[in-house]
């Protein structure tokens, strides 16, 4: 609807359209100064401080893996692609039923490619170039192969596993003898300085199930850069504060990474607290207004004769001389997000229970505040004095976290994590600190994990 | 020339802050003056103003030429609204005394659409808004200035339609009134002379 336009609108419009007023010199001074004062926008801040953070553990993540890849690389007994996890120095030990000992070793040199039935897997050695390096053998199950001959001649080039068998009482007279299985199943003669004596169907068939778990470890191990994933919860009691105690729940995401016993946590959380913004107002009640007759002035009208008065009058309220003290309180939900950086070392553990402790830092930083209460509204109170006695919340703070891990698995992958912590702030939790004591807390982290190793 | 400058005044450059102080403070100050009536508490709006205003420019999302001051004019109508709202503290905008509402009493009715006024000088005009009760004046501003309606101003000032309208009619027929008498006085409600 198109509004009315009177003339007087249009008069005050056209002619004030261009108006100006040229600021005083003492005013712009203020302003100039004012705004070289003024702190940079929180938002962009906070989105700096955010980014910072995800690079920082992007770039800690990356560390990881490329270390963990590394090591893979350079370790003799790690995985190389299809290549089995044994070596000259990798010497197990199992205890075969007939109470021998059997030791399995793997020359190396001679290690080429294997595959094992059902983890067919192409390989290829760096250092090997000669023809038909990339060629698939097959390491196969020792028993069956070997207990038919024991003299039969197999071409050097293919991968051999070494068993040594030997009796458990050191004074047997028998040599260690050693025998080579083939791709064919046939065994180098001892002639060769290689031969299978001896033959253990039991020992030989457990020393076949150690090599399968060498190569599952293998594979598996491939995944051990990978965190463990999970979700926490800790109900936290703060101590120390203005407001006496307070509670405060903590939840989030969280990614470990294990480091034998050693594991750094990390990852992103919410941390929402309530706390009470409370005032000491002095105040004056109010009583009334009045109209106060400043002055009037009266004008004469010639053609009517007549006598125009004008007043000129200004409120006054009137307010009560009696001093009056109120303690409003104004009750806020803060929401911080939360970033630790955890170190964690297992003192103890066992196939289902690990005990360690863990100790890092973690960074608060005030998402968000919302207010539940009704702002404080002095009516028509005349406002002598507002004091803070507890004020809002700070925008940043710094926590050391320090507990006693206990991990338990659930299954394979689900892991249960039960952590009694405690925290202490580095700094106040408010905006101006009403005194110098930082607060501590009390917590119970408890957490689910899956594991992808 | 106000997208380098409003990129660099979000750099907080001191001599941007400065440039856009200078562009734009005195038609700013124009607008204070009209809602708050004096000088002294016109400029300390527009302090006030500016810095709510370079706090809030990295917001600010340049559309068309001239939207930065159509934006810039928003921030100082609302802080010179607060400003108001806590100088005055009730609700009652409209402190006229009813003698005077009495003796201002004019008939809207008889408007006439061709009535001319004389072209006074902008200082004069602009004081006769000032002259306006508090309550008269900012619903005059907002609905003649800022174009407003009266539904958004109801809104804003937290008083009913009517109300509005009322006041913005009062405020009209208190400027022809004055108007009118710097040309004659055959307007004027009669008093018999005692």
């Amino acid at each position: 609807m198109k509004k009315y336009n009177h003339p007087v609108d249009g008069y005050f419009r056209e002619n004030l359209k261009d108006h100006q007023i040229t600021p005083s010199d003492a005013g712009k001074k203020a302003f100039l100064s004012d705004a070289m004062r003024l702190p940079r926008s929180d938002k962009k801040r906070r989105k700096g401080i955010i980014l910072l953070w995800v690079i920082l553990i992007a770039l800690i993540g990356a560390g990881i893996f490329m270390w963990s890849i590394n090591s893979d690389k350079s370790s003799p007994n790690s995985a190389n692609g299809s290549k089995p996890s044994v070596n000259k120095s990798l010497s197990l030990t199992h205890q075969t039923s007939r109470g021998l000992s059997t030791q399995v070793t793997k020359d190396p040199v001679h290690l080429r490619a294997t595959s094992q039935p059902g983890l067919a897997q192409k390989s290829s050695v760096p250092d090997e170039k000669a023809a038909g390096q990339n060629k698939a053998a097959a390491l196969k199950p020792l028993a069956p192969e070997t207990s038919g001959t024991n003299s039969q001649l197999v071409d050097e080039d293919q991968i051999i596993p070494v068993v040594n068998i030997q009796k458990p009482n050191s004074d047997s007279l028998d040599p260690p003898r050693f025998a080579v299985v083939s791709e064919k199943g046939t065994t180098k003669s001892a002639d060769s300085g290689i031969s299978f004596m001896n033959k253990e169907p039991d020992s030989i068939a457990s020393s076949d199930t150690l090599q399968n778990n060498n190569l599952w470890r293998s594979v598996e191990k491939d995944r051990s850069w990978m965190p463990n994933i999970g979700f926490y919860y800790t109900p936290e009691w703060m101590f120390n504060t203005v407001e006496g105690s307070k509670f405060v729940n903590n939840f989030g995401i969280e990614g470990t990474f294990h480091f034998g016993r050693f594991s750094v946590r990390t990852g992103a959380g919410l941390s929402v607290a309530k706390g009470t913004n409370e005032l000491s107002v002095e105040y004056n009640d109010f009583l009334g207004a009045y109209n106060k007759l400043d002055s009037m002035k009266f004008a004469w009208s010639d053609p009517s004769h007549q006598y125009i008065p004008t007043y000129y009058m200004t409120r006054q309220d009137v307010w009560d001389s009696l001093l009056k003290l109120d303690y409003p309180k104004v009750i806020k939900r803060y929401t911080y997000i939360q970033i630790p950086m955890i170190m964690g070392y297992d003192f103890w553990q066992s196939e289902k229970i690990s005990l360690g402790i863990r100790v890092g830092p973690v960074m608060s930083l005030l998402l968000t505040s919302k207010q539940l209460s009704e702002e404080f509204d002095p009516g028509t109170k005349r406002i002598v004095s507002i004091n803070n006695i507890a004020p809002g919340q700070i925008n940043l703070n710094w926590q050391i976290i320090g507990g006693l891990n206990a991990s338990i698995n659930l299954t394979r992958n689900l892991i249960l994590e039960i952590e009694p912590c405690g925290r202490y702030y580095f700094n106040s939790v408010y905006e101006k600190p009403v005194n110098n004591t930082k607060p501590w807390s009390l917590g119970i982290r408890t957490a689910f994990i899956v594991s992808f190793n | 020339m106000e997208e380098p400058l409003l990129k660099k005044a979000i750099a907080r450059d001191a001599g941007a802050i400065e440039a856009l102080y200078d562009h734009y403070a005195p038609s700013l100050l124009s607008v204070c003056f009209r809602y708050c009536g004096n000088r002294e508490d016109a400029e300390d709006i527009l302090h006030d103003g500016f810095i709510k205003i370079i706090q809030k420019i990295h917001t600010f999302k340049m559309r068309k030429d001239g939207s930065l001051e159509a934006w810039m004019r928003r921030i100082m109508v609302n802080t010179a609204l607060n400003f108001l709202r806590d100088r005055m503290k009730e609700k009652n905008f409209v402190d006229i005394d009813p003698i005077l509402e009495k003796l201002n009493h004019y008939d809207e009715e008889k408007i006439d659409e061709e009535e001319k006024y004389l072209n006074m000088g902008q200082e004069k005009i602009m004081n006769l808004i000032c002259e306006l009760p508090a309550g008269y004046r900012t619903v005059f501003n907002l609905y003649v200035f800022e174009e407003y309606g009266h539904k958004e101003i109801a809104e804003l000032l937290q008083f009913s339609e009517n109300t509005s309208k009322s006041q913005l009619s009062k405020a009209r027929a208190m400027l022809r009134k004055k108007l009118n008498q710097m040309v004659n006085v055959k307007i004027l409600p009669t008093y018999e002379k005692v």
